[in-house]
């Protein structure tokens, strides 16, 4: 009862701020065009688009793509859940959350719920132009692919996220230029833009503990046409989603460390 | 002398509040430097075998320069006007009957100080991960003349985008977009000839691309898609007619707050 009351009350405010400012809803439609151009025109400037597809096998626009769409979808959890806690002190309206009766880890588990529909429709819309251009009929069959595993990806995020919070909000404060640096050292060791089977070996190790960047790896193992056995794909997909659940208990903990610090000594205006 | 003193005290609380309090600039560098390694990693699959990587390297460090240069056109000078009536303090700038162009005597320098640390570390970044960039300045006065514009250029351009978040109440996703779209449509990234055809004859339409073609030629890292000496011409009567319209737009759409009021004081 009281997830559905959050949920709906999240997806309210989610959805009537986007649908009152539509230059969000038309970005949130562009951004992974605009992401790939910079990326695929920088690139070809400097190289050429051949030698890339020589390397990964793989055109440069439809990669890119799927890799800007990817950095949308998990920055709709990650952002979300760790930016809310600073959002929420800003706006004055952190000490009545924490007075609340629901618990703070249900709070946080639902709060990227609404914007990551909203990602995963527009996901339906983004790919398949670019994919069926590139892969005829099959694309509508990779675009399903794609946006289930940049679902799950994101869902899995979810606990390492609010454990994230947990442990860096209850160790130095609510700071927004931590945040700003760890965003991008996120999207480096999820092998978004670059595959993690390519990586070097030390990013490779820490890539390790983020759940999504095992099925980012699958996905792109998937795009890439690199043949991978059944039992390699079964053991990815329960690796990814037994640590997420590993986390599952430490965020809540993290989360209840974080607030009982914020009641003990306050919250700072 | 008391606009001197303005300007000192404009600078030195930008310094403060953007650079200095809590270690802005150190955060701030070390987050630049992440999301640069995140869009330049993938960038060295572009790479051809026989291609020189200090070419290759030397060619991305002006397409970083230029971006960030376009990104601060827009947030610290373009935005900033928007920000400072959020907050409340536009109206005593306007109270106290200065000119509003005298904040941005004392912001630029500050930019400028942030885009050449942008620039050290994206040469530190780029020697590690492609090779040391090729930076040899082959006409100095070209390069002169390239930066010049650019600064003219970027100072029109947010001139423009500053009226216009103040009169019309523009959002921070369309700035966003602008700031993302103008580099990558107007040759910032990109030589003009590496351009496909409809998009460079665009780029030459626009002030943007001729300031980062100079740049590029002065410093031996491409050739411009016409005469060097036209190209400045041309640049320069674009940069200067584009100043003129940007700063009497902005002098109207001041004008029009001041007898309207504002549109919309709400940042978001």
């Amino acid at each position: 009862m009281v997830l559905r009351e959050l949920l709906r009350a999240e997806m309210l405010f989610v959805y009537a701020d986007i649908f009152r400012r539509k230059s969000i809803l038309v970005m949130y439609l562009l951004y992974p065009y605009i992401l790939t151009m910079f990326i695929v025109l920088l690139g070809s400037s400097i190289g050429s688009y051949q030698a890339f597809k020589y390397r990964l096998g793989i055109d440069p626009i439809p990669f890119f793509l799927t890799a800007s769409y990817l950095v949308m979808s998990i920055l709709a959890v990650s952002d979300d859940i760790l930016w809310k806690p600073i959002h929420d002190r800003m706006l004055g309206v952190l000490p009545y959350i924490l007075i609340t009766h629901v618990r703070k880890i249900a709070y946080f588990a639902i709060i990227p719920i609404p914007r990551l529909i909203l990602v995963l429709v527009l996901g339906c819309f983004v790919l398949p132009p670019v994919y069926v251009m590139f892969y005829g009929i099959e694309g509508f069959y990779l675009t399903f692919e794609v946006v289930s595993l940049a679902l799950l990806s994101s869902i899995l995020f979810i606990t390492f996220s609010i454990l994230l919070v947990g442990v860096l909000y209850s160790l130095g404060g609510e700071s927004w230029r931590v945040l700003n640096i760890i965003r991008p050292l996120l999207m480096i060791f999820l092998g978004i833009y670059y595959p993690r089977f390519l990586m070097p070996t030390m990013m490779f190790l820490i890539s390790l503990i983020l759940p999504p960047s095992y099925i980012i790896e699958l996905m792109y193992r998937s795009l890439l046409r690199i043949a991978t056995e059944y039992s390699y794909v079964l053991e990815l997909l329960g690796i990814a989603i037994a640590i997420s659940l590993i986390y599952a208990p430490l965020s809540s903990k993290a989360i209840a460390t974080w607030e009982r610090k914020k009641v003990r000594e306050g919250v700072e205006v | 002398m008391s606009k001197l003193l303005v300007i000192k005290a404009v600078f030195e609380a930008y310094l403060k509040a953007e650079l200095i309090r809590e270690r802005g600039a150190i955060f701030a560098l070390i987050s630049l430097s992440l999301w640069l390694t995140l869009f330049l990693a993938p960038l060295t699959f572009f790479t051809r075998e026989t291609s020189s990587a200090p070419l290759v390297s030397g060619l991305v460090f002006v397409g970083i320069l230029i971006f960030v240069s376009y990104t601060m056109a827009s947030w610290d000078w373009g935005w900033e006007l928007r920000w400072l009536l959020y907050q409340g303090i536009l109206e005593y700038v306007i109270a106290s009957g200065r000119d509003i162009l005298i904040l941005y005597i004392g912001i630029i320098p500050v930019s400028l100080i942030w885009l050449a640390s942008v620039g050290v570390l994206a040469y530190a970044l780029l020697t590690l991960l492609m090779g040391p960039p090729l930076l040899t300045v082959m006409n100095p006065l070209i390069l002169a003349i390239g930066s010049l514009l650019l600064i003219l250029v970027l100072l029109s351009y947010a001139l423009i985008l500053g009226g216009t978040t103040i009169a019309v109440g523009t959002s921070g996703p369309v700035i966003e977009f602008i700031s993302w779209i103008l580099p990558i449509a107007t040759g910032g990234l990109t030589p003009l000839l590496n351009l496909p055809e409809p998009l460079r004859l665009f780029a030459l339409c626009t002030p943007f691309s001729y300031p980062a073609e100079l740049i590029r030629y002065a410093l031996g890292l491409s050739n411009t898609v016409m005469d060097i000496w036209l190209e400045c011409i041309v640049g320069l009567t674009y940069a200067l007619l584009f100043f003129i319209v940007g700063l009497t737009y902005f002098r109207f759409q001041l004008r029009k707050i001041l007898r309207e009021g504002v549109k919309s004081v709400a940042i978001y």
